[in-house]
């Protein structure tokens, strides 16, 4: 078991008081495993997403990790905001819906930060290559407000796992994409999973990821 | 919205409390003198009563039919705990309508001072004074200047002076046609050159009261700068308003592109939003006004509101937003306008460099100077900046920065520095017409030093000094060298001038920064003669004197002389007949032991006359000057502070619309500090290029005030001298503006940047 949530609840404030978004969730991801979890808008789909990603805290119950390059489990409830930030940039990988690419940065460049971030520049061809193998070679030098939906999703994949990180997390990729892009974004991410061995966890209410994993959470 | 309002509230405020501060400080200089409801002085050269009576006599005759007032006057000094304190002694019955600014309970007061042989204390330095028992002190009321005012008949009597009448002020109807330009821009038409018509009345040399008071031509010129600031603070205003209106309309376009699918007419939508800006104007107003009052009643910028002003205040902010927010709300849907934008351009450049030349060297009027800044500040506006913004993007997208941090830092500036293009073009424009006026200010203080330090060496002035003795004097222990002025007048072909009489030797050269030839004469010129009859050293200058002399002699020197509202000639005296000078100063140069001891002698000898420290009349000077100079730092603070609120929005808005991206980098494992620092950067950054951009406009704008305004003005040149200092100061506040504004977003996004 590589992601282990016991009993996990979030709450947000909510007119006068407060709601809990998500309350009382708990389940297990193996390692490599492919999971989405799925459910109508509203039910906290993002919210879990994010916290299994170290990006919130839980209100209740604890999410624990088990890192490549530990030999012991790390709960990230117990993480100090540094370390969780440091967990973030060196272990996840995240792809959101809308707003993946820094406006500044060039293709090429955006998907070169996570590396600059990690100290990981030895992986700087084969971040390169793989921008090649999903075709953005021409727009290497194009800033994102150049490019379609479809390739900004893309070159969001290709940041996003550039660094290589142990899980890749997805937040409605194809929300935004027509049905043809909607199933390469989602070839690409499983590609990639495939390929690096990462834990792929895509939040979704499409169907189309349903062919591709292995695992399926309901929240309801 | 709410931005849109406290935007709205906030320009409305600085042009309240701007406009309220200088008509309030204008008003100060303009009227702060018990003679400031009088246009014309008469000196009385010979201190006798019956000289006042045949002039008044003649008056009312209908000589001066001008003349709808007149007050007789004498002055002197009383000793009062060690120090002389100016009497003046007014005759308060003589002019029933005048006013001679005694507060609140003036009628009552005025009778008091004719009743009961009592004094009305002005200072801030009397306050705790201990008067002689022969002084009754009235009231005391503050003020900078130290001064006592008595009725005739009790200043006679307190100077010793009985039957004496040195001058009778002259108050005239003349109700001026600018007048209502100074309600709407208090202190702009002090530099517009408007003078009094020269009046005269034979055997009586009639003068402006500017010329008995010099002070006043200072009080106007830094009047007139603080107008300008004033200006400025309006102009700025109506460009943070025009672009706050413009941003919010750009911000509803989708709201506006639903309601066009729906069926709605554009003007319709423009109809509403008319409605919404009026309604939001009239609220921020409000809201500004009560601001503004509190703000003034409570700080020390001035001692009491006053209502009409404030109100005069309120309604120019109102016209201001009414119109700013209207014209936003037009353009932001005219498009055709903006297509238009590049034949406006090219007619707005050549008109710019046409004014700019005209001004210049086609004429030699004020208009002209007024024209030549503001070709400069439509150059820099529609020439200059979008210029150096164009080499900025070639240098921005060849500069490749080697760290990623960095190139998001220098992108994101850019992007939205072009973005928020009206609030930098509002910001550089302030900042630099701040730089410019206190460069001005900053050269005119130290060229008015060096020529206080010259013109003043250590010694004592006697004025009045027609009865004054040289030859007695020269014989009292400590007295080093005795000097006499002898006072004419006569006529040059652009009228009447004053002559000074003296020896024109080593000394006197010095006095007037002259590097003296042994074997040249001729005469000394101020700069009012020479730029009205536009001469230059080694011109003849043709003078005729009172009895038809002519005397041609070659001008040696050119003076500065601040202040000084006349024409003066400066000649040898063995080049005028004795019978037409009187002896009107005496300096005399004394060992600093024996300072007290000469003074008292001389006060003791000389009753009438008027004794003067050099070292009291460079401090009274220097006093002056420093106060005047601290309210243009203070006008100017408040106008920077108007253009730094501009650019804390756009670096505010700046920040604001990044919340995506700093969700992004948190996502991407920037710390919180990481953010603050791409925050903290990028704004400065923003800063740095606003502030940059006023730099060489803010010198222009000094330079033209120094070579241009002030010598059309005033008739007074300034060496223009750029110290760092004064380039600093609003360089600093404009950075530290944007590194504030960099703040407040960031706290607010990166404690919940998910």
């Amino acid at each position: 078991m590589v992601i282990h949530v016991q009993g996990v609840g979030k709450k947000f404030p909510d007119g006068k008081g407060e709601r809990w978004v998500i309350d009382d969730v708990s389940f297990k991801i193996e390692p490599h495993q492919a999971t989405v979890i799925r459910g109508p808008s509203g039910v906290g789909k993002t919210t879990l997403l994010k916290l299994i990603a170290g990006l919130i805290r839980p209100d209740k119950g604890e999410i624990t990790v088990h890192l490549k390059d530990s030999s012991v489990p790390t709960s990230l409830n117990l993480l100090k905001a540094g370390e969780l930030l440091r967990f973030r940039r060196d272990h996840v990988g995240f792809v959101y819906q809308f707003f993946n690419l820094v406006p500044t940065l060039t293709v090429q460049e955006n998907v070169l930060l996570p590396l600059a971030l990690t100290k990981r520049e030895h992986l700087r061809e084969r971040a390169l290559d793989r921008l090649q193998q999903l075709g953005l070679s021409a727009l290497l030098n194009a800033f994102p407000a150049q490019l379609s939906g479809g390739e900004q999703q893309r070159a969001a994949i290709a940041r996003a796992v550039a660094h290589e990180p142990q899980f890749l997390f997805a937040d409605e990729p194809t929300g935004n994409l027509d049905g043809g892009n909607s199933a390469e974004v989602f070839k690409l991410l499983w590609d990639e999973h495939e390929r690096l061995g990462t834990n792929l966890v895509v939040a979704t209410h499409s169907d189309d990821v349903s062919a591709y994993v292995a695992r399926t959470i309901q929240l309801t | 919205m709410i931005a849109l309002l406290v935007n709205l509230v906030l320009a409305l405020f600085a042009i309240t409390v701007v406009h309220v501060t200088n008509h309030t400080l204008v008003h100060e200089f303009a009227e702060g003198q018990p003679q400031s409801a009088y246009h014309y002085i008469v000196p009385f050269t010979d201190n006798h009563e019956s000289s006042y009576f045949t002039f008044r006599e003649r008056w009312r005759a209908g000589d001066l039919p001008e003349i709808v007032g007149v007050v007789p006057v004498i002055e002197g000094n009383l000793e009062i705990a060690g120090r002389a304190i100016p009497l003046i002694g007014i005759d308060l019955i003589s002019d029933l309508h005048a006013s001679f600014d005694l507060g609140d309970t003036q009628p009552q007061t005025a009778t008091q001072l004719v009743t009961q042989d009592s004094v009305v204390a002005f200072g801030n330095d009397l306050a705790n004074t201990s008067f002689p028992n022969h002084i009754k002190v009235l009231e005391l009321h503050s003020g900078e200047q130290s001064l006592l005012l008595a009725d005739i008949a009790t200043a006679q009597n307190l100077l010793g002076r009985m039957g004496e009448i040195d001058a009778a002020w002259l108050r005239n109807n003349h109700e001026p046609a600018w007048g209502w330009l100074e309600h709407v821009f208090p202190g702009i038409t002090s530099g517009f050159g408007f003078t009094l018509p020269e009046l005269s009345l034979a055997d009586f040399d009639i003068k402006p009261m500017a010329v008995w008071q010099p002070t006043q031509a200072f009080a106007g010129s830094i009047a007139f700068n603080m107008g300008l600031l004033g200006l400025l603070a309006v102009l700025v205003s109506g460009f943070i308003v025009y672009e706050s209106t413009v941003r919010s309309i750009e911000r509803r376009t989708q709201e506006f592109n639903r309601l066009q699918t729906i069926g709605v007419s554009v003007l319709q939508i423009r109809s509403v939003l008319i409605l919404e800006a009026t309604a939001l104007v009239l609220f921020s107003v409000l809201i500004a006004a009560i601001l503004a009052f509190v703000f003034l009643q409570h700080s020390d910028l001035i001692s009491k509101v006053p209502k009409a002003t404030f109100l005069v205040a309120t309604s120019k902010g109102l016209v201001l937003g009414l119109s700013t927010a209207l014209i936003g709300v037009i353009l932001a849907f005219t498009r055709e306008v903006r297509k238009l934008a590049w034949i406006v351009l090219v007619f707005g450049v050549v008109l710019a460099v046409a004014m700019l030349c005209f001004g210049i060297w086609m004429t030699t009027t004020l208009v002209g100077a007024y024209l030549a800044v503001l070709a400069l500040c439509v150059l820099h506006i529609v020439v200059l900046t979008p210029t150096i913004m164009r080499f900025l993007d070639a240098l921005v997208s060849r500069i490749i920065p080697k760290s990623l941090i960095s190139r998001i830092n220098v992108r994101a500036m850019w992007q939205h520095l072009k973005q928020a293009k009206f609030a930098v073009v509002a910001f550089s424009l302030a900042i630099a017409t701040a730089i410019g006026i206190t460069l001005m200010v900053g050269s005119l203080r130290t060229d008015f030093f060096e020529l206080l330090d010259a013109r003043l060496p250590p010694g004592v002035q006697v004025r009045e000094a027609s009865s004054v003795d040289p030859a007695i004097i020269r014989q009292w222990a400590g007295v080093e060298e005795v000097r006499e002025y002898f006072r004419g007048e006569g006529n040059l072909s652009i009228g009447k001038t004053d002559v000074i009489a003296t020896s024109l030797d080593e000394f006197e050269a010095r006095r007037y920064g002259y590097e003296y030839e042994t074997d040249r004469v001729g005469v000394y010129v101020n700069e009012k003669i020479a730029s009205q009859l536009q001469v230059q050293v080694g011109d003849e200058l043709e003078l005729k004197l009172p009895d038809l002399t002519p005397i041609n002699l070659p001008i040696i020197h050119i003076f500065k002389s601040y202040g000084d509202v006349s024409r003066v000639v400066l000649l040898p005296k063995n080049q005028v007949p004795a019978s037409l000078l009187v002896r009107d100063r005496v300096l005399l140069i004394v060992h600093p032991d024996s300072f007290a001891d000469v003074e008292r002698k001389l006060q003791e000898t000389y009753p009438s006359a008027t004794v003067l420290n050099h070292r009291e009349i460079r401090e009274r000077a220097v006093q002056i000057f420093n106060r005047t100079f601290a309210l243009t730092y203070l006008i100017a603070l408040i106008a920077v502070v108007v253009a730094v609120i501009g650019l804390f929005n756009a670096a505010l808005a700046m920040q604001s619309a990044k919340s995506s991206e700093y969700r992004l980098l948190n996502t991407l494992g920037f710390s919180r500090l990481a953010l603050f620092r791409q925050s903290f950067t990028q704004s400065l950054l923003l800063g740095v290029v606003c502030c940059s951009l006023s730099v060489p406009l803010g010198i222009g704008i000094a330079w033209l005030l120094c070579e241009l305004v002030n010598p059309r003005a005033f008739h007074w040149t300034i060496n223009l001298h750029v110290a760092p200092m004064t380039l600093g100061y609003p360089l600093l506040l404009g950075m530290s503006a944007a590194a504030v504004a960099s703040v407040l977003p960031w706290f607010f996004i990166s404690n919940n940047p998910k």
